[in-house]
């Protein structure tokens, strides 16, 4: 035993010197070493095209879409092919991208709109912004919160590609039987009260309940109008600490009362249990009318729609609220995805993916995009042609959802962290144990904890 | 008498059988909610409450297992997860055989050493160098080849293990035998002592197969284009769609499940009666 | 001592020392030192680092790593429920497949269909059992509910939580122990068997007495395989529960996942993966010790 010790302690000294010295500096990038298609490729181009290579989170009908995009880019155009490989859910692709070389990176990526911090962070994207002010044909005006949550000070980090609001539906049965307008539940003191008239009453076994994530705490916290992390939610540098429990401007008062509601919610058992898939239970639920809300994103409106009309049940969907009645209530955080253009040294290859990404948000494909998913417009050219005030029609209070975000402002936007996951698993985390029995103020003193914690990492080990 | 004594133990024995069989469906009910599932459409999925999730439809339908296939090149994918299945498989036999059969029937300097060093890559996490093996698959410029998604898997600490403890049954006397014959060190060990372990290395093969078939992340990393990709990438890919439903999902699972269970019923004769075949002679 | 005569060449003769072992093993050793030990052996190093986004190096810390990671407030949490976990899936897989082994130890005309059943679930990989078993635990309309008549959140309630994903990895796992065991006892000698019952000896008398003992090898074999596969059991965690709801399903390699993959702090999950490579290594030995003491060799 004693010898295999030493053994092994011999070889981690040997190695450890390798190691150290097998750190190589980065070589600067001299000339484009962009990939251009040779006949007979893999990829069915024809020859001389330029090689635009797009990592998707994208499965099923959403990527038959998109890859239908992509033909018609590729065929209206002879200088670029661009290529869609899918590489996993948002935190495997970004995990991925952090351990692949540079010449093996692709030029595009997609991810979700509260990940942009962390691709801001990630020292392998170039800023959008440079091929804006590149490009003389750039005209679009994006609605403001889409310009807000996907750049900062500097310009364009991302571009939005589906704008999706969060918020929540509602089994419009339940409501009625209740007596309650759904559109009345502007702060999440109303929601409570809702909740306790429509379980205590007993017009639905369970009031409320969300899609599992952190989120959308943040986005309340938002509405209310406050900054979530230090540095101007970290938009004019990396953040230090969370605000959570900083009370001097009444923020951390606010936090404690909103989960002191879902704790009290959930001790009552009004809350289905958060972290059930929404898919498999709380749609179910929703549709059954045992469940009144579900606080999501609208991008699912379709298909909930389609399970509660199949039970005779209509629904709709409320922006998101502030907690407080007297919240400021001014800007809508923006949620739904983004594409970024990745430096993978090939200028031309992220020349076409610039141009690609021009293409796809095109009011076009944009009208036939959003009539796919239930996204919402995300410039006036688009909301305003008449096929889309048409698809309209059928669901009147997603019309009032885009009257409503119109008439917010900028002020709001994701917090820009690089150590995203940690940031809003903590959130997500603090709900699942004040829902639980765990004491609100502990549940938040955990959180800010670990937040914090792994902003010093960060800033220790990247500052 | 005696007929009314034999007619009451085959009674027993077939209220056994039956309890037995019961059994065995009651472990096998998850995939039976799987396959219900997957027959019938989403409103009925999303409505079927309890037990209901176990009752055929009224009108099964394929549809679901149709969307799959035309959504992913299930055929591909499946191919290459069999060549995958089979670089490894291939490779395991003959490397954990030789590698087994010097740490039974030899002695030699630092033996004890190597096998505590063979033994003990059981016990390393795997995922935890799954990052490093990457940036080197990367350096050797094996990304989106069947070599490289294969080479980490092409030895098993398990399979040296199990061979080893297979060959630690065989009795001397075939050794000494051996040699009276003249069988040389290998001769030996591919005329007798190879043939008689093929019962340990069908168990080692399927092992393997379900441990291949079902990998994710490893072949996520190392793989890019769709002429490379496996099952199971499908499976995910299928999943992450945010649009997706509950029958769609479960299509894809019976999909990913069915390949695997029907290689499993063909070859589950030849695994048991095999390896206990085997075990009896020596 | 038992193991010193186990690792003696069988042959049991002397022989003039030849290159031809180290040849057989060379393959072996070669990818084992390429796949396992070389990264193995950067992951201990770098427990000892600060590691940027990207996992490289940034600075030697020394063992304050460990600290943070030993102090950090849900460590004790995180090890506990580690064992807990090792616990349920070890005993619950043993007893189960034992059982069902015992169940179908005779060998019939017939007898291989429910054989086929019983094993069945190994070849379920973990992500289409994830998606069958979120179905089939729902809160509502949930067949397992039905089943026992209960009104439980079976994957979203702490206190069940660790338990309901132990049951799915149970679930997963009896079926390769149920054959390693199935092997076992078909080998006891039939002869032993008759004798017993002549002796007037009930199944469940034989059970102790005969089988069990005799099947001992093969019983610490799947005992060594259950520990090591229940410690690195993973995939189902992230599917079913992600290590929630409020931590209740984070085991050590959970952990170690969320840090390196979505967490992008690779020392920190260097550390708990050699905690981990410790705790497992150390459970083999203590296992391995006890076989020398109980194993019945024949």
């Amino acid at each position: 035993m004693k010898k295999i010790l030493a053994l092994i302690l011999a070889l981690v000294m040997a190695l450890s010197l390798v190691a150290c010295g097998e750190k190589q500096p980065d070589e600067p990038v001299v000339e484009d070493t962009s990939i251009v298609l040779q006949e007979g490729n893999e990829y069915g181009a024809p020859a001389g095209r330029i090689l635009v290579m797009y990592w998707s989170t994208y499965g099923s009908s959403t990527a038959e879409f998109v890859d239908k995009i992509i033909d018609e880019f590729n065929n209206m155009q002879e200088e670029y092919w661009v290529v869609r490989e899918y590489n996993g859910g948002y935190y495997d692709q970004i995990a991925k991208l952090m351990a692949t070389e540079q010449k093996d990176l692709p030029a595009l990526c997609n991810s979700s709109s509260e990940t942009v911090g962390a691709y801001l962070h990630s020292g392998i994207i170039k800023m959008v912004q440079d091929y804006i002010d590149a490009d003389p044909t750039y005209d679009r005006e994006l609605y403001a919160p889409l310009t807000a949550t996907y750049g900062n000070a500097d310009g364009m980090i991302g571009y939005p590609i589906g704008l999706s609001q969060s918020g929540f539906f509602y089994n419009k049965t339940v409501f009625e039987k209740a007596g309650i307008d759904p559109t009345s539940l502007t702060s999440f003191e109303k929601i409570y009260d809702a909740v306790l008239k429509i379980c205590g009453e007993g017009h639905a076994k369970y009031g409320i309940s969300e899609e599992h994530s952190g989120i959308w705490a943040n986005y309340a916290f938002h509405r209310e109008g406050f900054y979530t992390v230090d540095n101007d939610n970290a938009s004019t540098g990396l953040p230090t600490k969370c605000l959570y429990d900083d009370n001097s401007n009444g923020f951390a008062d606010i936090v404690k009362q909103y989960y002191t509601q879902w704790a009290d919610l959930a001790a009552k058992g009004y809350v289905y249990p958060v972290g059930s898939s929404k898919k498999d239970e709380l749609e179910p639920a929703f549709a059954n009318a045992d469940l009144a809300m579900i606080i999501t994103t609208n991008s699912s409106y379709k298909r909930i729609y389609d399970a509660c009309k199949a039970n005779g049940h209509e629904i709709g969907f409320q922006l998101m609220y502030t907690i407080t009645d007297e919240g400021k209530g001014t800007g809508y955080c923006t949620s739904g995805n983004g594409m970024f253009i990745i430096d993978n040294g090939k200028t031309k290859s992220m020349q076409g993916a610039w141009e690609f990404l021009k293409y796809f948000t095109s009011p076009d494909v944009q009208l036939r995009w959003n009539q796919m998913t239930s996204y919402m417009p995300m410039y006036k050219e688009v909301y305003e042609m008449p096929e889309y005030q048409a698809d309209l029609e059928w669901r009147p209070s997603f019309k009032q959802n885009i009257e409503d975000f119109l008439a917010g402002d900028d002020s709001a936007f994701y917090a820009f962290t690089a150590t995203n996951n940690e940031y809003t698993l903590a959130q997500q985390t603090c709900l699942e144990a004040v829902c639980n029995g765990t004491p609100v103020d502990d549940a938040i003193a955990t959180m800010v904890q670990t937040i914090n914690d792994a902003f010093d990492m960060y800033n220790l080990s990247n500052g | 008498m005696k007929k009314k004594g034999i007619s009451k133990k085959a009674a027993k024995y077939w209220a056994g059988y039956a309890v037995k069989i019961l059994i065995g469906l009651l472990i096998c009910t998850p995939l039976l909610v799987c396959f219900m599932s997957a027959i019938k459409t989403e409103a009925e999925v999303v409505n079927s409450l309890g037990l209901q999730a176990l009752i055929p439809p009224l009108n099964p339908t394929i549809q679901n297992f149709i969307d799959v296939c035309t959504k992913v090149p299930m055929h591909k994918f499946l191919l290459n997860t069999l060549i995958q299945c089979g670089t490894v498989i291939v490779s395991q036999v003959i490397f954990c055989s030789l590698a087994a059969y010097a740490l039974t029937y030899f002695d030699f300097r630092g033996k004890n050493l190597l096998f505590t060093f063979i033994l003990t890559t059981m016990m390393i996490p795997g995922d935890v160098v799954i990052i490093a093996n990457y940036i080197q698959i990367q350096k050797w410029n094996l990304t989106n080849t069947h070599l490289g998604m294969a080479l980490p898997m092409l030895i098993g600490g398990m399979g040296i293990f199990l061979m080893r403890q297979y060959y630690l049954t065989l009795p001397r006397d075939l050794r000494e035998a051996a040699d009276i014959d003249g069988c040389g060190d290998m001769g030996f060990f591919f005329r007798i002592a190879l043939p008689l372990s093929v019962p340990s290395l069908a168990a080692l093969s399927i092992r393997e197969f379900i441990t291949v078939y079902n990998r994710y992340f490893w072949p996520l990393l190392v793989t890019n284009s769709e002429n490379m990709r496996t099952v199971q990438l499908a499976v995910a890919a299928m999943k992450d769609a945010e649009f997706n439903s509950t029958a769609l999902d479960m299509a894809c699972a019976a999909c990913c499940i069915i390949p695997v269970v029907l290689v499993f019923i063909i070859g589950h004769k030849y695994i048991v009666k095999g390896m206990t075949a085997g075990a009896v002679k020596g | 001592m038992n193991k010193k005569k186990q690792l003696q060449p069988v042959s049991g003769r002397k022989k003039k020392p030849t290159p031809l072992p180290y040849l057989l093993l060379l393959p072996a050793l070669a990818l084992f030192t390429a796949f396992t030990y070389w990264p193995f052996l950067r992951t201990i190093i770098y427990s000892f680092a600060l590691t940027d986004k990207k996992g490289n190096f940034v600075k030697w810390l020394g063992i304050q790593n460990y600290i943070r990671v030993f102090t950090n407030r849900n460590f004790g949490t995180i090890f506990g429920q580690t064992w807990y976990f090792a616990a349920m899936v070890c005993i619950g897989t043993l007893v189960v497949a034992m059982v069902l082994a015992l169940l179908s130890a005779e060998q019939h005309k017939g007898s291989r269909v429910y054989e086929t059943l019983f094993s069945m679930p190994m070849a379920v990989a973990s992500a289409p059992a994830a998606t069958i078993f979120i179905f089939i635990m729902r809160k509502e309309g949930g067949i397992l509910n039905q089943i026992l008549g209960t009104d439980l959140s079976w994957l979203n309630d702490p206190v069940f939580a660790l338990e309901s994903v132990a049951i799915v990895t149970i679930w997963l796992s009896i079926g390769s122990t149920f054959i390693f065991l199935l092997v076992g006892f078909r080998n006891v000698p039939i002869d032993l068997i008759e004798s017993s019952t002549l002796d007037g000896a009930g199944p469940f008398r034989r059970a102790i007495k005969i089988m069990i003992p005799l099947a001992s090898p093969q019983i610490f074999f799947v005992i060594f395989l259950n520990i090591t596969a229940s410690f690195r059991a993973f995939g189902q965690i992230k599917l079913l529960t992600s290590g929630g709801p409020n931590g209740a399903t984070t085991t050590l390699i959970y952990a170690m996942y969320e840090n390196a993959f979505l967490n992008g702090r690779y020392e920190t999950a260097y550390v708990q993966a050699l905690i981990l490579f410790i705790v497992i290594f150390l459970v083999t030995r203590v296992q391995t010790a006890l076989e020398e003491r109980m194993v019945f060799y024949s």
